[in-house]
């Protein structure tokens, strides 16, 4: 959006800042842009999805709305965790899913110049995730991209079918 | 987005609406070319639209439209006729500004395109109008006066009359008096659907009427059977009238206009999806305090009022947001007058129109779905079924093809019926290619009965007309029609006699957003399955020897042997990988859902079916409907998300072999041979045992006894924002009705043509096949016949005196209205 906007307006000001919702997930931090964040809530998923992707725990009833749940730690291949975690429901392409997360952190501004889009030391399935990265105080924060955690759901139900 | 484009995009909407309108109105103006209020109505909408277009500066568009708005100047004057030429190039004119529009909202221009033929044949196609007219008779097809005169108390002005004339100052006769009937004909209906002021608006329309005919009387002699008689109101009305336009058509217009305004779709998803939420809020409500007041033990009158306030106030809600999603199928029927046209023009055919109930509701979402089915069978009426005219002369039928077009509701869905009067289809070359094709023996399709052959027109690559046409004929569509309304829960059905004609019925369903289905648990899950696919449950005995139901082993694959045959075995949780198989040596426990869509039948294995009921249907995300399991989802009144199962494609992921088609016609054929009766035993409210046909019923339905309503002498009951007749069994069988005395309400919904009736019994007891057939001998009022159920006669009841109406409907007592 906010690039669309800098080409139609090009006597604007470029936004110096976007703004991120941070989160930890396995001891890492990381973060989504927050416009695409709607709400953010701690609750448990209730009814699985049989032959779904290994990364979606199960559905959410979000005020009669069905919403996948995606487990952070599977998708991105991290040891995944019983507890019930902190449900990150975010919007992309017109449909509607939930990210969850170990904790939730901040919501920061990031300096658009500070982000570092060459992927940094991530492969496999947590590096298809990851779209930049900012220096921190603390650290490195992983900036992901929606598009990336739900484009790669769909390989291992590919796999599972064949077998 | 500026102002400009919004008001560009508001007429964009608008004139789509109009030009579908057109599309109606020329045709219906074709067939009845004297009908002043349609050519007034289409004049307006092309000015509207010229109008408009000026004020955009979209040249092309005014150019055209200036030219159509001529034509029909032309023709509304009276100056030309409507003939083909006409409402061709007029029908033109519709597509290319149709297609203008498109590009203006795709591009915002008008598009390279040069429309300045269709100018020039528009203007042609008046000149010559005009120039076959003077060459003609008179035609005096005036009706409406083009503009009132400010005072119009003196006779009109003679002059355009003589215009009207031939030159030739001696018309002849014969021709004359025929026409004339027309304004005198039209002055009249003027006169008669006049609402209350008829003085204003009629004189002025009638004074020309009556000073032709004065002329012309003057001129030709035998006129006395046309002569005009003025009503007192018009001879009395006060002259000099009021100099105001004739507006009665544009009030009433607008007063509609008032009624209905535009809502955004989006914003009517939103609110049916907030019912939704709030539906499930009252059940959450009402289950509270009923543990809450359980627990403490007591009552609190006042709470449990509310309660029950909000329960049925949330029960209209959801009925009127509902509503909100229906549609009249017209939007889909409005097309066909148009392509009808085109096509019989095409074919060298005559065809009239005729559509009936056009104002059938349905489903927005499903409105879509059936349009590309429904025109393909128009279309194939028109190309195949409908004989040339020359064909139907010699086979002693009207020249002109009837195709008829009929929408109803019936037991909750909603039936289209396209039935044309042609040739029917060969049954003959049907049951040749069927043999051809390798879809059934030769043995097999001398045996099989003429509708069940004609089923085999849905098959894939199955046509057999004689020749392809540009319209049909090629072998697809009856089968992508059949997959199409199959896919929405529809079916549709063939019947034809040779010689006589096509009917083609389409079921399709109310909505897709509410649909009954089963409940069924697989370990701990639990799953809906959508009822329309279900054919029967049957329960799985262990160990039981000798038992109807068994599970074998074929080729690795379960089956199980149902009623002679083989049923393919679909293990839930097995295919689902929720837990592991029944141990070896262990026979299997649980139900069989039998399942059957055209394709395949199988018996899917569950743990257990929870309840049958009707869910809200939700959509899931792409990722999960790519996994072909899953139809959508659903909320249980308890807040649970239940996913629902999609029949076919478990039964694909599973490798369910299809049923053979031959299979599917034999055994049609032994069930027709053989019909099953079944009846449904109950015992009415008075404790008589009868028996109720089991094709007759629709459902079994429990409610409170506060749903019971008293309505024009009926018992009603109000059950799914519907009311229902109910009726008691008693009163049926010309006994005593009985009060109602418990809470609740059981009864038989049964199906009839003219819609639902329900029948209140104290118990449902079990559903019987009696040994031997009916006995049509033991018969009284309101009993059909007797059967022999465990060796005690049973009454059938007579379900046609269960209809309201029917008989003299006694009031349930005990029932306050």
């Amino acid at each position: 959006m906010t690039r669309a906007a800098e080409m139609i307006d090009p006597g604007k000001q470029p936004p110096q800042t976007r703004r991120f919702c941070t989160f930890v997930v396995a001891g890492r931090a990381f973060a989504v842009d927050a416009s695409a964040v709607q709400e953010v809530f701690r609750g448990t998923v209730t009814t699985p999805v049989p032959r779904g992707p290994t990364a979606i725990r199960g559905l959410l009833n979000l005020r009669g709305r069905i919403v996948p749940a995606i487990d952070l730690r599977r998708r991105m291949g991290f040891e995944p965790i019983a507890d019930e975690g902190i449900h990150v429901v975010l919007t992309a392409g017109g449909e509607t899913h939930s990210l969850i997360v170990d904790a939730l952190t901040d919501v920061v501004d990031i300096p658009v110049a500070s982000i570092e889009t060459s992927r940094v030391g991530a492969e496999g399935s947590l590096g298809e995730c990851i779209e930049g990265v900012v220096a921190a105080r603390d650290g490195l924060v992983h900036l992901l991209g929606i598009e990336a955690i739900l484009a790669g759901l769909v390989e291992p139900t590919v796999e599972r079918k064949i077998r | 987005m500026n102002d400009n484009e919004e008001f560009v995009r508001e007429f964009l909407v608008e004139s789509a609406e109009n030009l579908d309108q057109l599309d109606q109105d020329l045709v219906a103006l074709e067939e009845n070319p004297r009908d002043s209020q349609r050519l007034a109505s289409i004049f307006r909408t092309v000015h509207t639209i010229k109008g408009t277009s000026g004020f955009f500066g979209f040249a092309k568009l005014g150019a055209i439209t200036h030219s159509g708005e001529h034509l029909l100047g032309q023709l509304r004057d009276g100056k030309i006729d409507l003939d083909n030429d006409v409402t061709g190039v007029l029908l033109t004119l519709v597509d290319a500004v149709r297609s203008i529009l498109e590009r203006i909202e795709k591009t915002g221009g008008e598009g390279e395109s040069d429309f300045h033929d269709l100018s020039q044949s528009l203007d042609r196609v008046a000149f010559e109008a005009a120039k076959r007219r003077e060459d003609g008779v008179v035609v005096v097809t005036r009706l409406t006066p083009p503009s009132t005169p400010a005072a119009p108390p003196a006779p009109p002005p003679p002059a355009p009359i003589e215009e009207r004339l031939p030159a030739d100052p001696e018309p002849t006769p014969t021709a004359a008096p025929a026409k004339i009937e027309t304004p005198v004909a039209a002055a009249e209906r003027v006169i008669a659907e006049t609402p209350e002021s008829p003085a204003a608006p009629i004189a002025p329309a009638i004074v020309p009427a009556l000073t032709m005919t004065a002329e012309v009387e003057a001129d030709t002699v035998p006129l006395s059977t046309t002569r005009v008689v003025v009503p007192d109101a018009v001879t009395a009305a006060p002259l000099p009238i009021p100099a105001q336009p004739p507006a009665a058509p544009q009030t009433r217009r607008s007063a509609v206009a008032e009624q209905s305004i535009r809502v955004d779709v989006g914003l009517l998803g939103t609110l049916v999806e907030l019912v939704g939420e709030l539906v499930l809020a009252r059940n959450q409500l009402e289950s509270t305090v009923r543990h809450t007041t359980a627990a403490r033990g007591d009552d609190h009158p006042e709470l449990l009022k509310v309660v029950h306030r909000i329960d049925t106030v949330t029960a209209s809600l959801q009925a009127a947001a509902m509503k909100t999603r229906m549609q009249p199928i017209e939007h889909v029927f409005s097309k066909f007058p148009r392509i009808v046209r085109d096509l019989a023009v095409t074919c060298g055919k005559e065809v009239t129109l005729e559509i009936d109930g056009a104002d059938t509701e349905l489903d927005r979402s499903l409105i879509e779905t059936i349009r590309d089915p429904l025109t393909h069978l128009v279309r194939n009426a028109v190309d195949h079924g409908i004989e040339p005219p020359e064909v139907r002369v010699a086979r002693g039928k009207p020249a002109a093809g009837r195709l008829t077009l009929r929408a109803y509701h019936e037991s909750g869905q909603v039936m289209v019926e396209i039935r044309d009067d042609g040739g029917g289809i060969p049954v003959d070359a049907v049951r040749k290619k069927a043999v051809a094709k390798g879809l059934i023996s030769t043995e097999q399709a001398a045996l099989l009965p003429d509708e069940r052959v004609l089923q085999y027109i849905f098959e894939p690559g199955f046509s057999t007309a004689a020749k392809v046409t540009d319209v049909s004929g090629r072998g697809v569509g009856m089968d992508v029609v059949r997959t199409n309304i199959e896919a929405i829960g529809g079916a549709v059905d063939i019947g034809s006699v040779p010689g006589t004609g096509t009917t083609v019925r389409v079921r399709i369903p109310l909505t897709l957003a509410i649909i009954p289905a089963l409940i069924v648990s697989s370990g701990s899950h639990r799953f809906a399955i959508p009822q329309a696919a279900v054919r029967e449950l049957i329960a799985l005995r262990a160990g039981t020897n000798g038992a109807a139901v068994s599970v074998e082993g074929l080729e690795g694959a379960p089956v199980m042997r149902l009623r002679g045959r083989l049923l393919p075995l679909v293990f839930l949780g097995e295919l689902l990988g929720l837990e592991a198989a029944a141990a070896p040596g262990q026979p299997p426990r649980g139900t069989v859902v039998v399942l059957r869509s055209d394709e395949v039948e199988y018996g899917l294995v569950v743990d257990g079916v929870t309840v049958s009921e009707d869910i809200v249907v939700k959509p899931i995300v792409a990722v999960l409907v790519a996994l072909g399991l899953y139809a959508g989802a659903t909320v249980r009144g308890d807040g649970a998300v239940v996913l629902i199962l999609d029949p076919r494609g478990i039964a694909q992921a599973a490798k369910v072999p299809p049923r053979p088609a031959s299979d599917r016609a034999v055994e049609a054929t032994a069930a027709d041979a053989a019909p099953l009766e079944r009846y449904l035993v109950c015992e009415s409210p008075a404790g008589r045992v009868v028996a109720v046909p089991l094709e007759e019923v629709a459902r079994l339905e429990t409610f409170p006894r506060e749903r019971l309503q008293l309505a024009a002498g009926h018992m009603v009951v109000h059950r799914e924002g519907r009311l229902t007749a109910i009726t008691d069994i008693d009163a049926v069988l010309a006994g005593t009705p009985q009060p109602v005395d418990s809470p609740a309400v059981t009864a038989v919904i049964l199906a009839a043509t003219l819609g639902e009736v329900a029948l209140r019994v104290r118990r449902i007891l079990e559903v019987v096949t009696p040994e031997a057939p009916i006995n049509h001998g033991l018969c009284a009022r309101g009993v059909l016949g007797t059967i022999a159920v465990a060796g005690r006669a049973t009454e059938v009841i007579d379900v046609r005196h269960a209809l309201p109406g029917a008989p003299p409907t006694t009031a349930t007592p005990g029932v306050t209205a």
